[in-house]
């Protein structure tokens, strides 16, 4: 029976290529995201081991805020002078790390992505605990500066140049007098300059103190008992860590992030799975039927239905284990290719290199994934092929699907209904945001799966609707393709819902970008007062001085100025035990630059410690004006803040307001730049005529951008689209694997057809008008399956909106000419679909095709 | 039957090769036959004598290793696939044993295929004359798998005329049909050439069949080695066992 199986394998190579081509796709995806993932794991534990630097202690202050590394309070002066007179310490220097912005003749320099730029303190005379060696030049003095010499090359900046420094201060030339690294990888990627230590302290906001201490023992010194003997003797509200501590917290915080990028890749490795699955499953059950009298014969000479059913499961599993293999190779490429998309999205600067690293867990997922899914696929066509009676030898009209429409209707509707209930119930639900998330993945797989089943049933008349007008234009072959699309309605429809399933979430995704496009544009019209916004060029996240808000208000004409700082990812403080996003702004600028709907108070009164809240939490926490809450903050520590207002909308600032007075104080040096700033003009003041004086300010600091209201519309829209573009490549993927099922069956459409294809011939029809039949066919199933996609994206798309919180997304926008491309580009591949096995069905050889049985 | 009509087609020194070497076939050897128009030919041989081989020749659906093809004045074997293609569109009806029909399209519209895919439109009435002729008038929205095996060579005989070609090959066309079937067939397809004044050359092996025709030839060897005009079942049987020996 093996031998059997083995053979009908090998009878049918082209079939068999594509099959497991489908698979590979699939598992290269989900291969390629492990390999991505670790290979970036690897490079960033190297970093951090490099971060911590060489077997020293690491002295510190004790985080008030747990969890928050920024609320660890300054080392001053004072502990590192006791550190120095400590017995077996050889050495301690205090660090300071600031984030300043860097840049040479007008051009910021940008790090490689998500890498900062940093700035330390550095004395000739500690150089040797420092971890940075000097490569060329001397120490930098004041008003001098050392850059690390990947940059340098970069840039082209050499000893003698000029570098401007911008930092909570006003921007500052500084000389090179040296070229300096850092460990041996010189920090992976971050950009890194060297400035004295007094320098550093006023710039970075660290009076006589510093952010840690580094501490190198004598020698013979065991380094754990020296830390557990700093931390008691030193004041408390310290403590002495060992590097390898200090090592390991470095990567567990990379480590959010890579697994954060990595589960986003394996959502998308998962729909190209499905996809394959779906192929699969297709191409078994095309296959099983073409061969129903082969099996059929095999039943009536005495093999039993269960040898059939084996005989096909094993054909499975040996497709599903060399695509797993190949699949494996070829999510190295993929790991690759996805490395090179991102460096070229954030044009030049891409992630740490670093050789691609394949775990044993990448080999063991990749054969659980691609053996799994062409086993659970080649199931259901394996039972059938298992029922077929002996006397299918003998028969010619006896098909493999028959009559189970019925069924597929009650299952197709089940599934359905199953999927609807899961989606509405995961947007709807309370369960935390994963397991939300998995329900509306379940949900959307049995909506994927009931309109596959479903979709059957309006096959034939969407294949005729749509087959229509190239019956009227391809006549004779238009008519053809048309009548072949929708002779077998199974076939297409699961080829077509192959493409649905992707060009759903390529809907999804448009549906939800335009939805927030034009939420953003209403907020613009309805909330945002202002003439003038900076932005950050969206890339860094590390803001902009918030020295260039403080020049633009000495610009006459310029009415109100106001930056605001913090928000989610940048800013929490705690109320009540839980951690809250929190912005800092002024009072002047709200509800004129800026409305956020106040239903209680007014916004006076911010500035003396007050707060802002959103309804929702003031409901929640049943606050009123007037009340005063008592809110932690990494610095400041404990502070009562009285509630001056209650507003509505939280679309723009989030739910917790308070003056950047509080906010600076609160919180420490690194989290003192503007992530963004309003500008609003005196009466009268054009636009047009004031917009020169702020480029000039704004020139000097290119890590902000100046828009107009239109510009800065265009601006988000634009990143909206990069943001959809980016995710729908990697979608786009599954796009990709479901043309290739379009291929696949297609070309097995043309072997099952091979003599009424030799008789169409040998009546007249010509090549060209053999390869056209099968090219509209394509076109017909490919659009059938844009059409599809388009109207469950566009379901999934609405029920996303609704899911989304209101301070998200409000309205709801149909990317109409988004959708035209999609059907335009399905035309397009249908097209391209066709071609091998168009061309395969043109040059049949008539009198083979004839007399073929 | 008279023999002051024109040629159909006729083949010049036919030969054709199968293989090479030790190996090879020669299925027609330096064959000459001439096909007159409004006749029907029948070509009988034993299995091995090249009577479909040269079918397919003279159709267009196989090109000759050497010798010369002509379908009325045109060379054929200097065409191109294309131009070849077109002349089986446009200048020859075919029947096959089976398998004639496409699953896909009604009766009506197989008939009218080859002018579907750009032959020229056939005359109204010509078409009428034929579908008539075929009888099937009730059942032309029909798809094949609706028809039974004579139904189906009916349309398939009808799609050949539908065209008014200048010859119509059948290859076995009552191959697959009973006997009462077949003989239905047969005459329908002598009364095409007597009063539809068609021309159709036949393949079979059936003695019963051929003797429909106005004439036989018969091939051995990739030769003719006999023929006979208007024959009796009889005179068929015993040309076969006399060329049997």
């Amino acid at each position: 029976m093996f031998k059997l199986t083995l053979n009908s394998l090998l009878a049918r190579k082209i079939r068999l290529a594509l099959t497991t081509f489908a698979v590979v796709l699939g598992v290269s995806f989900v291969s390629g995201s492990f390999i991505l993932a670790d290979s970036l794991r690897a490079v960033f534990d190297k970093i951090a081991i490099e971060i911590a630097g060489p077997d020293w202690l690491q002295v510190r202050g004790v985080e008030t805020i747990e969890g928050d590394p920024f609320s660890r309070p300054t080392v001053p002066q004072s502990v590192v002078d006791q550190l120095n007179s400590t017995e077996d310490v050889y050495g301690a220097l205090g660090v300071i790390q600031g984030f300043p912005r860097i840049s040479v003749d007008d051009t910021l320099i940008k790090p490689l992505g998500g890498a900062p730029t940093l700035a330390f303190n550095f004395e000739e005379e500690t150089e040797e605990l420092s971890g940075f060696q000097t490569v060329d030049g001397r120490a930098p003095g004041n008003g001098e500066v050392m850059v690390d010499v990947d940059t340098a090359e970069k840039y082209d900046i050499a000893i003698g140049d000029t570098v401007t420094i911008r930092s909570l201060q006003p921007a500052e030339d500084f000389r090179v007098t040296g070229i300096t690294r850092w460990g041996v990888d010189n920090g992976g990627g971050a950009v890194f300059i060297l400035i004295d230590t007094a320098t550093a302290q006023r710039l970075f906001n660290y009076p006589d103190s510093f952010l840690a201490a580094t501490v190198a023992a004598q020698p013979g010194i065991d380094e754990q008992q020296l830390a557990d003997r700093l931390t008691n003797e030193l004041p408390s509200g310290f403590e002495a860590v060992t590097s390898e501590v200090v090592a390991n917290e470095f990567s567990d915080q990379f480590d959010i992030f890579i697994t954060i990028f990595q589960n986003a890749l394996l959502v998308f490795a998962a729909v190209a799975l499905i996809v394959s699955a779906f192929i699969i499953n297709n191409t078994f059950a095309i296959v099983l039927g073409q061969r129903i009298r082969e099996l059929g014969l095999l039943r009536a000479v005495g093999a039993t239905g269960r040898q059939i059913r084996s005989s096909v499961l094993i054909e499975a599993l040996l497709i599903g284990v060399v695509a797993s293999l190949v699949g494996v190779f070829a999510g190295m490429g993929i790991a690759w290719s996805i490395n090179a998309l991102i460096a070229q999205a954030g044009d030049g600067s891409g992630l740490p290199d670093g050789p691609l690293v394949i775990a044993a867990r990448t080999w063991i997922a990749a054969a659980i994934v691609g053996i799994g899914v062409t086993l659970l696929a080649a199931i259901s066509p394996a039972r059938k092929a298992s029922r077929i009676p002996p006397i299918a030898a003998l028969r010619d009209d006896l098909s493999l699907w028959s009559g189970s429409n019925r069924r597929r209707t009650v299952v197709g509707l089940l599934f359905g209904v199953g999927g609807l209930l899961a989606t509405a119930f995961g947007t709807t639900s309370n369960a935390g945001a994963s397991k939300q998330l998995a329900l509306l993945a379940a949900g959307a797989l049995l909506l994927f799966v009931s309109i596959s089943l479903l979709s059957t049933l309006i096959a034939r008349p969407a294949a005729r609707l749509l087959g229509w007008p190239m019956k009227r234009f391809a006549r004779a072959s238009g008519n053809l393709a048309r009548e072949n699309a929708s002779r077998n309605p199974r076939r297409t429809a699961s080829t077509a819902s192959a493409l649905m399933v992707g060009l759903a979430l390529v809907g999804m995704v448009l549906v939800v970008g335009t939805s927030f496009k034009k939420t953003f544009s209403s907020i613009l019209d309805s909330s945002l007062g202002a003439d003038f916004f900076i932005d950050t060029d969206g890339r860094s996240s590390w803001g902009f001085s918030p020295q260039l808000v403080e020049e633009i208000k000495e610009i006459d004409g310029v009415a109100i100025a106001v930056g605001f700082r913090g928000g989610p990812g940048t800013a929490q403080m705690s109320v009540a035990g839980a951690s809250k996003d929190v912005i800092g702004t002024q009072e002047e600028g709200l509800g004129r630059v800026l409305d956020i709907s106040l239903i209680e108070g007014s916004y006076s009164g911010l500035s003396n410690d007050g707060v802002l809240v959103h309804e929702d939490p003031a409901e929640d926490l049943a606050l009123a004006v007037g009340d005063v809450v008592s809110a932690t903050f990494p610095v400041a520590g404990t502070k009562d803040l009285r509630v001056v207002g209650i507003f509505d909308d939280g679309s723009i600032l989030g739910n917790w307001v308070i003056d950047m007075s509080t906010y600076e104080n609160g919180f420490d040096p690194a989290r003192q730049s503007d992530l963004f700033a309003a500008i609003e003009l005196e009466k009268g003041v054009e636009v047009q005529s004031i917009r020169s004086q702020l480029d000039a300010v704004a020139i000097d600091y290119p890590e902000a951008i100046l828009q107009d209201r239109t510009e800065y519309q265009e601006t988000i829209e634009g990143r909206i689209d990069n943001l959809l573009m980016t995710v729908n490549a990697l979608v786009g993927f599954a796009v990709v694997i479901a043309v290739l099922g379009i291929v696949n069956t297609l070309m097995l459409s043309v072997f099952e057809r091979t003599r009424e294809i030799g008789l169409l011939r040998a009546v007249g029809m010509t090549r060209r008008q053999t390869r056209r039949m099968i090219r509209w066919e394509a076109v017909i199933i490919a659009v059938f399956g844009g059409v599809l996609g388009i109207l469950v994206g566009t379901l999934l798309g609405f029920i996303a909106v609704q899911a989304m919180p209101d301070s998200f997304i409000t309205d709801f926008g149909i990317p109409v000419g988004n959708f035209a491309v999609i059907l335009i580009m399905c035309m397009v591949a249908g097209v391209l679909a066709a071609i091998l096995p168009a061309r395969r069905a043109a040059r049949l050889n008539i009198l083979d095709a004839i007399a073929h049985s | 039957m008279t023999t002051t009509t024109s040629l159909a087609a006729r083949a010049v020194d036919a030969s054709k090769m199968y293989g090479s070497g030790e190996t090879a076939v020669r299925a027609l050897d330096g064959l000459s036959v001439d096909l007159a128009a409004g006749e029907f030919t029948a070509i009988m041989g034993p299995s091995g004598s090249g009577k479909s081989t040269l079918m397919h020749c003279l159709a267009g659906l196989d090109t000759l290793s050497s010798g010369k093809v002509f379908l009325g004045d045109t060379d054929i074997s200097e065409l191109s696939e294309r131009a070849l293609t077109l002349l089986r569109r446009d200048r020859i009806g075919f029947v096959f044993q089976a398998f004639n029909l496409v699953p896909t399209l009604s009766a009506h519209e197989n008939i009218v295929l080859p002018q579907k895919l750009g032959a020229a439109p056939p005359q109204e009435s010509w078409l009428e004359r034929v579908i008539d002729a075929v009888g099937l008038a009730d059942r032309l929205s029909h798809r094949p798998n609706e028809l039974s095996g004579g139904q189906q060579q009916r349309v398939a005989v009808a799609r050949a005329l539908a065209g008014q070609p200048e010859i119509i090959f059948a290859d076995e066309p009552t191959g697959n049909l009973d006997s009462k079937t077949g003989g239905e067939i047969l005459g329908f397809m002598q009364n095409a050439v007597r009063d539809l004044s068609q021309t159709i050359v036949m393949v079979t092996h059936d003695p019963s069949a051929a003797a429909h025709a106005d004439r036989v030839v018969f091939l051995a060897d990739g030769k003719t080695v006999e023929e006979l005009t208007s024959p009796s079942v009889d005179l068929i049987f015993d040309t076969m066992r006399r060329l049997g020996d």
